[in-house]
Formats: structure tokens, C-alpha cells, sequence
């Protein structure tokens, strides 16, 4: 068969022929459609046949379907013709084909004997699409296969265009591929910018919540009058305003560090969420509370949600919708003072932002609670001064009233004493008046007439009475001055009576002595005063002049010196030494002890004189004196006597 | 004979007085105290009146006033006998109607005399009135 083909083949000039007998394309073979023929010789597609479809078709023979494998692999076969005289042939032939090779849409047409029309219909079956036999004109059998290549042709073209547009549409999908990819980036950017945007809105909200929580908690801070409602309000700030679940605070003992009182505490529903929780083996009965007070620094436990760090602390939690807790000491500068406790939901679970603010919360609330604590203990120290201070009047009114009772105590006593010294000077001075008067009658001889050592001895007892009741007279008068009792009695009188009197009282006894009493100046100064206790200055100074002088004289001088009386009493006696000047005025002193007993009195003249002078008629005495010389007294005195109301 | 009524509680005293004036022919009543003093003032006509002024029922003050409240009150001399202490006050005594006070101790030597010059300033007074 293979011999036939190479001859069939060689037979044909255009077509090149290649070892092995495979064909090749040629440029005739591009031109012409490729029809393969299978069987017989048909003689009107026979090279040498002078019909002209030689050059309309290019046919290779073949005589078996064992050989055309090659072909239909390698070429574009565009048509088949199985040429067969009888139908058996043929369709066994077919059939071969069939069962070792797919035509596809190649078409398929016979060449044989006149064929029945059912031979027709079962080869129709079989896939041929057209049956020719030998009585068919050349010409008509040419066309009709043009017809059927142009067709399957067409139908190629058509998948041609097909694949082109599959291609296409491959493209295009591609496209739409690289589009969706796209697509599915920029959805992922928007995705991205929006979770950014909400994050950028969760933080905005963080921030307001912060600034408001801060914010209230200034105010809160300004606006507590004591540390626990300072506590009180931060905890309602922390929930009101930072949304929290809870928040409370508990101060540490200050004695004792070890006990925990919890002072304030607010919840978001009002319900009261367990504040000691009872965590086993926990100093303050909370892991993160004890955590933060030890060590002086925010313990934060966001993921209590773990049940096996704390299974107490999770049950809570659990139960109230919280997962984080936040445990801020309170502090001074050495100390904790107490803690800030602050539980929060999964939706406002504790960001880093907030972390700063509850700190500041934190600082804020532990220098509020320091000051009013520094507060209060200024407040308890004002407090405990103004008490002294209270104590301390109190102590100075009940002083005071006792120095009062003593004071009127006093006042009663100097009564009593006056009383006494009143009712004594009554009882002494009677009976001295009955002896003073008793002896004068005795010596003036009206009960008969006295031997010489009985009228001595009755003068010895008259002059000692007297001299006893002129002592009880300035004793009482001294006293009188000095108590502020004395009456004064202010009355019209001229010095030169008082002087006269005096001058008569001491008459006999400056003329026993041998002494000279006198008046110098004659001229008579009237006075509006005291005149009793004037003569009785005027008394006593002649008194110690005379007492106190042994030779010479004693001069009475007065002399009126613009509002004033100055009375001056000169002596010529033993005088006053110059230390001994400042003490004569003081009572009980007197001059030399050698003269105490010569002169006799107890000292009380110039004292009670002095005070006379100045306390009574509002005036003054002063002395001059050289010792064995003399002495000079001088009483000044103002000649109306101005009565204190 | 003139007649002077003595009104002393303390007896030492009245018989101090008395005597001396007995010695001097005065004619003596008695009165120790301040009312008796007053009724015998009122009965007894006297012409002299020597008062102390310390008594133990009423003030001697007192008893001067009521004798110059009586009829013939204004025209007997009272003088006042006083203790040193009431001295002072000599215008208390004026005031009340006194001619003149005598001053304790009682001086026997002076006493008379004492008497005399009151009862002379009292005899010139009345005479010049």
C-alpha cells in the first residue's frame, strides 16, 4: 500500500516528498484543499485524468486506514472520501477508520456502485454526509466537494473566530480579573482607612472622655469640703464620665498599714459590685489592690478574663461585665495613703490614653486628700489653740473673780479693820480720858490739897497719859491714811491761830527747857483747808523742834508763795545726818537710838505728818539738815484745798 | 445758880464733869441717855447743855436737833462735848445748832474756862441779836 501511495505521490510534481514517506507542507498543498482518499482510485480525481479537478483538489490516496494517521496528525485533512465498489467494503472500511481515528468535522463522503437507499441511510449513520457513484459528471462531483470544503472551511473559520474571540474574552476576563484584583485592594485600603477612621473616632472619644473625666474631677476636687466626699465624688466622676463599671477608694490606716477602710464607691448600674473581693492568700483581699499598694505603682489586669489567674476574681467579673481592673495607689511623698480601684467593660476596656488620666486622677485625688488632710490638722491644731485660748480666759476670768472675792474679801476686812480700829480707839482712848481727867482734878486740888511726890507722881501719870493717847491718835489717823478713810474737813481759818495754839501748847515747855519758841513773819496767810490736820503738821514739827533741841531756839517762819502756804519750822537742835534724811520720813524711825529714850514717842510724827501733808491737804513736807547745826522742816501746802469729788 | 444738864452715857466721865462743874457751883442734871436728855431738856428748864455726842440710843446730833426743836430750843447754849475724832467735823456740829464743842480728854485746869468763853460768845450773840 505504501508503495502505491509513494507512487500515487510521486505522481503528483508539486508536492514534496519526504523520507518516510510523510508529508510536508508544500505551497501547492496551502492553496489547494487537502482531500484524502481512502480505497479505490476514484478515476475523475485521478492525477492523470484530464478533468480539471486535479487542480482544484489536492488528493492523496491511501489504501488502507492503517496509513493515514500520519496524515490527519500532521495536516489539516478537508475532506475524506472512502472509495469502495461495494458496500461492505466501505463500510468496513468506515468502520476501521472510525475505531482508530476521530474525523471530527471532517467531512465524510463515499464513492462506489450505486448504492440502495438503505445502504444510503445506514452510511448517513455512519457520519458520511454525501454518497456519489460513478454515474455522477465529473464536473458536478468537483463542485460538490468545492461545496463541502468551503463549508467545513467555513465552519474551520467560524472556530478560528471562535478562538479568537475566546481569546479574546480570555482577555477581557483577564482583565477583569486584574480589575477584581484591584477592586479587591481598594476595598481593602477603604476597609483599612475606615477601621482607621473609627479608631481615630474611638481615640476622639477617649480624649473627650478623658478631658470630661479630668475636667469633673478638677471640679469635684475644688468643690469637696472633706477628703471622704473628695473620694466620693472622683468615684462618681470616674463612672459618670469615664463610663466605667466601678471605681472606689479605700484608705490605709495611718497607724495601722495593714487594715483597708473603703471610703467611697460609685457603679455604672447602681448595683453594688463587691468591692473586697476575697482573693486567697491576699493581704487587702485583691491581688492587683495589694499588688499596688506594695509596690507603690498602677497594677493594671486586663484579662481577668483568664480564668486561672484569679478563678474570685473572675466569678465577679464575670457576673458584672468587667474584664479590666486598674489599681492606682494613692501617695504622698513616702507614704501610700490609700488605693483608687477602677473596674472597666470590654467596651472601654483601659487604652494607654486613659491609663495617664487615671494616673493624674490618681495624683489629683491623693494631693486632695493630703491637703484637706493637712486642712483638718491645721483646723484641729486652730481648733485646740482657740481652746487653750478659750481655756486660758476662762482660767484668766476665774482668776479674775477670785482675785475679785479677794479683792472684796479684802475691802471687807479693811472694814472690819476700820470698824476695829474705830471701836478700840473708842475703848482705849475713855479710860485714858478718865485717867488723863481723873489726875488733872487730882493735881488741880479739888479734892484736897497734895504733898509735893504725890502731885510728881500724879503729873508722871497725867503726862504719861497723855503721851499714850496722842500715840493711839496717830496710830489711828495712820491707819485712816493709809485705808483711804480719812474725812477731811476743808473750813475757812487763819495760819496764825493754828500757830498760836501751837505756840501755847509748847510754851511752858520751850520756857523749861530754856529754849526759844517764836513766830517770824507777822503777816497772817488765810487758808481754805483742813484745819485739824493742818495743826496737826504744824503740832508735830514743833513737837520734835522742841523735843530735839537743847540750846537756841525754835522759829516758826510761814510765807505765802503764789497758791501756796510754806511753813517752815527752824530748829537749832542736833540735826539729821544726810543718810539718815531719806529713812526719817518712814515710820517707826527715828533719829540716834541714844535719843530714842531721852526723847520718848515711837516715830510715827514725821511719818503721819508727811502723809498729812501730801495725802491730805495735797501737799508736801521736806527737810534740811546739818548734823549738831539744826534742822528745817518745810510744809507746803496749797491754801485752798481743791476736794477731790 | 445756873443750872446745866449733862448728857453722858460713859459714868467716868459724867462724874468727871459733874465734879468739876459742882466745884465751880453749876447746879446738875443728869442724863445718860439721849431721850432722857431731851425730856428733862423739856421739863427741867435748863440753862446749860453739855452733850456728848457719842450715845448709845441715838446720835447726840440727833438729840441736838430735837432740843432746838422745841420752844424755847434757840435760846439755851449746847455745847458739844466730842471725842478727838469728831473735832474734825466741827462744822457738822455748828450746822446742827451747836455754840461750841469741847474736845476729850477733858483738861480739869481748862475746863471751866472752856465753858465760860462759849457761854460769854453765846451771851454776846444774843445780845447782838
Amino acid at each position: 500500500m505504501t508503495e502505491q501511495t509513494e507512487i500515487c505521490l510521486s505522481d503528483i510534481p508539486i508536492v514534496e516528498k519526504q523520507k518516510g514517506g510523510n508529508l510536508v507542507k508544500s505551497n501547492k498543498r496551502d492553496v489547494l484543499p487537502l482531500v484524502l482518499c481512502i480505497g479505490d482510485v476514484i478515476p475523475i480525481l485521478h492525477p492523470d485524468s484530464a478533468s480539471t479537478s486535479v487542480r482544484e483538489f489536492f488528493v492523496v490516496y491511501v489504501r488502507d486506514v492503517t496509513s493515514i494517521e500520519p496524515i490527519l496528525s500532521k495536516d489539516a485533512v478537508d475532506l475524506v472520501i472512502f472509495s469502495s465498489p461495494n458496500f461492505e467494503a466501505l463500510l468496513s472500511s468506515i468502520e476501521q477508520c472510525k475505531k482508530r481515528h476521530t474525523l471530527e468535522k471532517i467531512p465524510v463522503v463515499t464513492f462506489s456502485e450505486e448504492l440502495t437507499e438503505k445502504q444510503c441511510f445506514t452510511l448517513f449513520e455512519y457520519g458520511v454526509i454525501d454518497i456519489f457513484h460513478g454515474q455522477y459528471s465529473s464536473e458536478f462531483v468537483v463542485r460538490k466537494l468545492n461545496q463541502l470544503v468551503r463549508l467545513y472551511k467555513a465552519t474551520l473559520g467560524d472556530t478560528h473566530e471562535l478562538h479568537e474571540v475566546k481569546s479574546r474574552q480570555q482577555h477581557l476576563q483577564k482583565k477583569i480579573e486584574n480589575s477584581e484584583t484591584e477592586v479587591q485592594s481598594l476595598l481593602r485600603k477603604l476597609r483599612f482607612e475606615k477601621l482607621k477612621s473609627r479608631e481615630l473616632e474611638q481615640v476622639n472619644f477617649v480624649v473627650n472622655r478623658c478631658l470630661s473625666t479630668i475636667s469633673a474631677g478638677n471640679f469635684a476636687m475644688v468643690a469637696a469640703s472633706s477628703e471622704r466626699e473628695l473620694a466620693q465624688s472622683m468615684c462618681d466622676v470616674l463612672v459618670k464620665h469615664a463610663q466605667y463599671t466601678q471605681a472606689w477608694v479605700g484608705f490605709l490606716d495611718a497607724d495601722d498599714s495593714s487594715s483597708l477602710n473603703v471610703v467611697a464607691h460609685a457603679s455604672s448600674d447602681g448595683k453594688s459590685i463587691p468591692i473586697a473581693l476575697h482573693c486567697e492568700g491576699s493581704r487587702f483581699g485583691c491581688h492587683s489592690v495589694t499588688r499596688a499598694i506594695e509596690s507603690r505603682v498602677t497594677v493594671v489586669n486586663s484579662s481577668i478574663s483568664n480564668k486561672a489567674s484569679c478563678e474570685a476574681c473572675w466569678d465577679v467579673a464575670t457576673e458584672h461585665d468587667y474584664n479590666s481592673i486598674v489599681s492606682l495607689p494613692l501617695k504622698d511623698e513616702n507614704r501610700t495613703i490609700g488605693i483608687l480601684n477602677v473596674k472597666a467593660k470590654s467596651g472601654n476596656s483601659i487604652e494607654f490614653d486613659e491609663m495617664t488620666m487615671l494616673e493624674e486622677v490618681a495624683g489629683d485625688l491623693a494631693f486632695g486628700i493630703l491637703s484637706h488632710r493637712s486642712r483638718n490638722e491645721r483646723d484641729r491644731l486652730f481648733n485646740a489653740l482657740n481652746e487653750m485660748n478659750s481655756d486660758l480666759e476662762s482660767k484668766i476670768r476665774s482668776r479674775t473673780r477670785e482675785l475679785e472675792l479677794a479683792n472684796h474679801k479684802l475691802k471687807e476686812l479693811d472694814t472690819l479693820k476700820s470698824l476695829f480700829i474705830a471701836s478700840v480707839s473708842h475703848e482705849l482712848r475713855t479710860p485714858l480720858n478718865s485717867i488723863i481727867g481723873f489726875t488733872g482734878i487730882l493735881l488741880k486740888g479739888l479734892s484736897g490739897e497734895l504733898n509735893e511726890r504725890q502731885r510728881d507722881q500724879l503729873t508722871r501719870v497725867n503726862r504719861s497719859s497723855k503721851q499714850l493717847l496722842e500715840l493711839i491718835i496717830n496710830v489711828i489717823d495712820i491707819a485712816k491714811i493709809e485705808g483711804h478713810r480719812i474725812e477731811i474737813f476743808p473750813a475757812e481759818f487763819s495760819s496764825r491761830s493754828v500757830v498760836n495754839e501751837v505756840m501755847a501748847e509748847f510754851k511752858e515747855a520751850a520756857e523749861k527747857k530754856g529754849i526759844s519758841l517764836q513766830l517770824k513773819g507777822e503777816e497772817d496767810i488765810y487758808l481754805y483747808s483742813d484745819r485739824k490736820r493742818f495743826a496737826q503738821c504744824v503740832h508735830n514739827l514743833v513737837s520734835n523742834a522742841v523735843k530735839y533741841t537743847e540750846k537756841g531756839g525754835v522759829e516758826i517762819v510761814q510765807l505765802k508763795k503764789g497758791k501756796n502756804i510754806e511753813l517752815s519750822v527752824v530748829d537749832t537742835g542736833i540735826g539729821i545726818a544726810p543718810d539718815e534724811i531719806s529713812t526719817c520720813f518712814q515710820a517707826f524711825e527715828r533719829l540716834p537710838t541714844h535719843l530714842k529714850v531721852k526723847a520718848g514717842g515711837a516715830g510715827l510724827g514725821l511719818y503721819l505728818t508727811k502723809k498729812i501733808s501730801t495725802e491730805v491737804l495735797h501737799g508736801g513736807l521736806t527737810v534740811e539738815s546739818k548734823v549738831n547745826k539744826g534742822s528745817c522742816f518745810t510744809i507746803t501746802v496749797p491754801c485752798e484745798l481743791e476736794l477731790e469729788s | 445758880m445756873r443750872k446745866v444738864l449733862v448728857v453722858e452715857d460713859n459714868p467716868n466721865n459724867m462724874e468727871l464733869v459733874t465734879f468739876i462743874l459742882k466745884a465751880s457751883g453749876f447746879e446738875i442734871l443728869e442724863a445718860e441717855r439721849g431721850i432722857v436728855g431731851v425730856e428733862l431738856f423739856c421739863s427741867d428748864d435748863p440753862d446749860l447743855v453739855l452733850l456728848d455726842i457719842q450715845l448709845p440710843d441715838i446720835d447726840g446730833i440727833e438729840v441736838l436737833r430735837r432740843m432746838r426743836q422745841t420752844e424755847k430750843g434757840n435760846s439755851v447754849p449746847i455745847i458739844a462735848v466730842t471725842s478727838y475724832a469728831m473735832t474734825g467735823d466741827s462744822g457738822a456740829l455748828v450746822k446742827a445748832g451747836c455754840d461750841g464743842y469741847i474736845e476729850k480728854p477733858i483738861d480739869p485746869e481748862r475746863f471751866i474756862e472752856q465753858v465760860t468763853t462759849i457761854l460769854e460768845r453765846k451771851g454776846r450773840h444774843a445780845e447782838l441779836s
